[in-house]
């Protein structure tokens, strides 16, 4: 190899190191055999906070070291083996605070002194140590409390009663780094003055075998709420004369106040519960009661109900009793009076007492069942074969006045309805047709499906006395004046209005037309086959 | 066995209400059935004690003693004998306490009645006693 | 003589003997048997019978202990019986308490009617008071039989039909001239 050759190569290799040594994060510093620093890399100022080079060239790398036993060991073992690997000691910052470093140490060969010289790598070991030295089963625990703020540690010196921090230590405690150099009372500090015995007493029995924890709270001045912190001790293994403490101290107030926030949860939801539970003991007492009051209640109603229609018994019996001779004596006056006239007469009161006998029934039937407006005792009624039932009851007058009748309903459709409902309505309209049509006049009576919604529709038109067109609004109006049926004389009477609403109770629907006085009636009426519309 | 056209008396009307006897009264002797007309169940008893037999028109709500109580009487007394009981009465339903004695009683017609149709009735009970 | 496929059983109490007049009237021979079983004092039961004969050809009788209802016949349950159906088709009088403050009852005679006893069973409820029937009906109907109120606008009394009604288990509610002619489908 030619000496340019080798050159070369040093050239290459020299700038290769030069670049890792400039860029690596962990610390690489030379020293001359007598220990004084002659170089240092840019991420050794960032690691021990320096402002400059110029302040450590040139002095010892003692300086480094937190503790000077430890400083002794790394001395002794790099001058007599040249030579240290994987030893881990407490570095001291600028600041005052500290971390942990794994040094790396050997003895090299510097050509351009000439002499022997040292160099060697540190590394911020501080996680991993604290790890193996805090090992339990929350590992996890150590390390993601340590990468975070909230985590200081601390070592302290009993012998020398001294106290060093890392910085988040001094940040946690609210101290200054640089300020001075910390003591117990600086730890102390961080719990209640009646905690400190017991603190320092804890800290002074750690032994090999013993570590403690310790959960304190405290008033720090500057911040003024309440911290809660978590103090973990254990006894820092070191080969010489000193007892060493080292610890952890945790700002635990997040998880205090998360704590205390739960508690206070649980305690409400506790409360929430008893009270809960007090409301549903309650609720099923009111149930109790109320189901109870409305036993006797359905009880009242019922024996009212009973008493009601005894009542209403009691009153047909009256009514129906002087009715009873006037039916049957009314007929024999007729056969044994001879004179036309009178017959004539004897006819009006005959059909008088027959629309009180039918309106007693109707009255009395409807006012048993519990109300006229509700639906009940459905059936399916054959509305042609009532219709025509209904045609016969008004045969009297029918036959009187010589009414043409046309009743063309289908004979298949059947729809379901109270027969009392459907009688009181189709009465009335055909009682109305049959009152007011002329002598010799035609009463027409058509129905027919509607496809499209089920239901069924039924016309009743007569060629009588028609209505005038302004009152046609009001036909269904209760207490109508213009509504003769209510008037006169042989009034089937339930009313227009009373159809009108049956009508409605059952979803259906009813209209009156006329083309006006002596042009006829049409009265449309719409009603579902089914009650399940 | 009876001659329905016998002139003992064929029906007994049983009502407190003076017009219906006579409304009763005239109704059935148009047709010459001859009957008897009584105000209470006691005088019914009576008549029956005296030996009537017959179709008995029996009110059911009539104050002392009432259609009820006449049925149970009559047949405690075992004077149910050649008798067949036809309610006449403006109770369109009858009491619960009816149904006890329901097999006494042979038809059960409601006031007001047409006075054809009672006539039918009368008849057709006097036909089924005289059979 | 053997016993009839087919079985009508009509119950009936107040203003009963008319509605059967009307219902029997001109019935010709049949192909079922008829129970006829009306609330009537004892004094009576003859009098039904020879009264109901009158109107038509099929004999009618006062069913008897150990009867087997044949076709084309009808027999009167007798006053102070309950009138049973037993498995073999024998007529079983021997109960004589009250069913519904009446003996006999016609629920009785209907619920003694099981399944397949007979090729078809008809249940009539007529005119009455009280609720005798409304069992017996809901029991035919329960076993596929045809069940069949009186129109209770045509019952001097409509409770007893109308209570058999009510309970949903009636097919068909018939005036006395449609019964008369619904019972001719037995026609032989």
């Amino acid at each position: 190899m030619n000496p340019e050759n080798t050159d070369t190569k040093k050239e290459e290799c020299h700038q290769l190191f030069s670049f890792i040594v400039e860029n690596i994060d962990d610390i690489y510093i030379q020293i001359t055999k007598d220990l004084l620093i002659t170089y240092i890399n840019p991420s050794t100022l960032k690691h021990f906070r320096l402002a400059s080079v110029t302040k450590i060239i040139g002095t010892s790398i003692s300086t480094i070291f937190l503790f000077s036993d430890e400083w002794t060991m790394f001395w002794n073992s790099i001058s007599v083996q040249k030579n240290l690997v994987d030893y881990c000691a407490f570095m001291k910052r600028n600041d005052g605070t500290f971390f942990i470093g794994s040094i790396a140490f050997h003895q090299v060969f510097n050509h351009l002194t000439p002499d022997i010289c040292f160099e060697g790598c540190i590394h911020d070991t501080t996680t991993a140590w604290l790890n193996t030295v805090f090992a339990d089963n929350k590992q996890n625990d150590i390390k993601s409390l340590c990468n975070t703020d909230k985590s200081g540690i601390w070592v302290y010196d009993c012998q020398d009663d001294l106290l060093f921090g890392s910085e988040q230590f001094y940040s946690i405690c609210g101290l200054k780094t640089g300020e001075k150099n910390l003591t117990l009372e600086d730890l102390l500090s961080c719990f209640q003055p009646s905690d400190h015995a017991q603190v320092a007493d804890l800290i002074s029995r750690v032994t090999n075998t013993n570590s403690f924890i310790f959960q304190g709270a405290f008033i720090s001045q500057n911040i003024e709420q309440m911290r809660y912190f978590l103090l973990k001790g254990k006894i820092y293994p070191n080969k010489t004369r000193s007892t060493r403490v080292i610890g952890l101290i945790h700002d635990i107030t997040e998880q205090k106040k998360d704590e205390q926030y739960f508690l206070k949860y649980a305690t409400e939801s506790e409360q929430k519960n008893r009270e809960l539970d007090t409301f549903r003991f309650q609720l099923l007492n009111m149930n109790r009661d109320l189901e109870q009051r409305i036993n006797s209640r359905t009880r009242q109603i019922e024996l009212l109900l009973n008493q009601k229609d005894e009542f209403i018994i009691q009153i047909g019996h009256d009514i129906r009793t002087p009715l009873t001779p006037l039916v049957a004596i009314l007929p024999l006056l007729k056969k044994r009076i001879t004179d036309p006239e009178s017959q004539k007469l004897l006819d009006i009161a005959i059909s008088d007492v027959q629309s009180i006998k039918k309106l007693v029934n109707q009255i009395l039937a409807l006012a048993q069942q519990n109300s006229l407006y509700t639906l009940s005792d459905i059936t399916p009624i054959n509305v042609s074969i009532e219709i025509e039932k209904i045609i016969t009851n008004h045969s009297y007058l029918i036959h009187q006045k010589s009414l043409l009748i046309q009743n063309s309903i289908p004979s298949s459709i059947t729809i379901e309805m109270s027969p009392l409902h459907f009688e009181a309505i189709f009465d009335n309209i055909i009682g109305n047709a049959v009152k007011f049509s002329y002598i010799n006049g035609t009463i027409e009576i058509t129905g027919s499906s509607l496809q499209k919604n089920n239901g069924f529709e039924i016309l009743i038109r007569d060629d009588g006395i028609g209505i005038q067109t302004e009152e046609i609004p009001y036909i269904f109006d209760e207490f109508y004046k213009g509504d003769k049926s209510r008037h006169e004389r042989d009034s089937y009477g339930l009313g227009l209005s009373i159809v009108y609403r049956i009508i409605q109770m059952y979803n259906g629907k009813i209209t009156i037309a006329s083309d006006g006085p002596g042009k006829g009636t049409t009265l449309t009426v719409h009603l579902p086959l089914t009650i399940n519309q | 066995m009876k001659n329905i056209d016998s002139d003992e008396y064929q029906v007994m009307i049983v009502d407190d209400d003076a017009h219906i006897r006579i409304a009763v009264l005239e109704t059935l002797s148009e047709e010459n059935i001859t009957t008897i007309a009584v105000q209470n169940g006691f005088e019914c008893i009576e008549k029956l004690k005296s030996g009537f037999s017959g179709v008995i028109l029996l009110d059911l709500m009539m104050p002392d003693m009432d259609g009820w109580d006449t049925v149970m009487e009559i047949i405690s007394n075992d004077l149910f004998k050649d008798i067949i009981i036809v309610v006449l009465t403006a109770r369109s339903v009858p009491d619960q306490k009816m149904i006890s004695v329901q097999e006494y009683i042979f038809d059960y017609l409601v006031k007001p009645i047409e006075p054809e149709y009672l006539i039918e009735k009368v008849r057709y009970a006097l036909e089924f006693l005289y059979l | 003589m053997p016993s009839s496929n087919n079985i009508i059983i009509i119950g009936s109490s107040t203003g009963g003997p008319h509605i059967l007049k009307t219902i029997l009237e001109d019935m010709p021979k049949l192909c079922a048997a008829i129970l006829i079983v009306q609330h009537i004092p004892a004094s009576f039961t003859e009098s039904l019978c020879s009264h109901l004969q009158a109107y038509t050809n099929m004999p009618v009788l006062i069913a008897k202990e150990g009867d087997i209802p044949q076709e084309s016949q009808i027999l009167i349950a007798p006053t102070g019986h309950q009138l049973i159906i037993k498995k073999n088709k024998l007529i079983d009088l021997s109960i004589t308490t009250r069913i519904h403050s009446v003996c006999p009852a016609v629920d009785c005679t209907m619920l003694s009617i099981q399944e397949n006893m007979y090729h078809q069973v008809m249940g009539i409820v007529l005119t009455g008071m009280g609720y005798d029937g409304t069992e017996g009906i809901q029991h035919i109907n329960a076993i596929k039989g045809i069940t069949i109120a009186q129109d209770p606008k045509t019952a001097p009394i409509a409770t007893m039909p109308q209570s058999a009604i009510n309970s949903g288990a009636v097919q068909f509610i018939l005036t006395p001239e449609e019964i008369h002619k619904k019972i001719l489908m037995f026609q032989i």
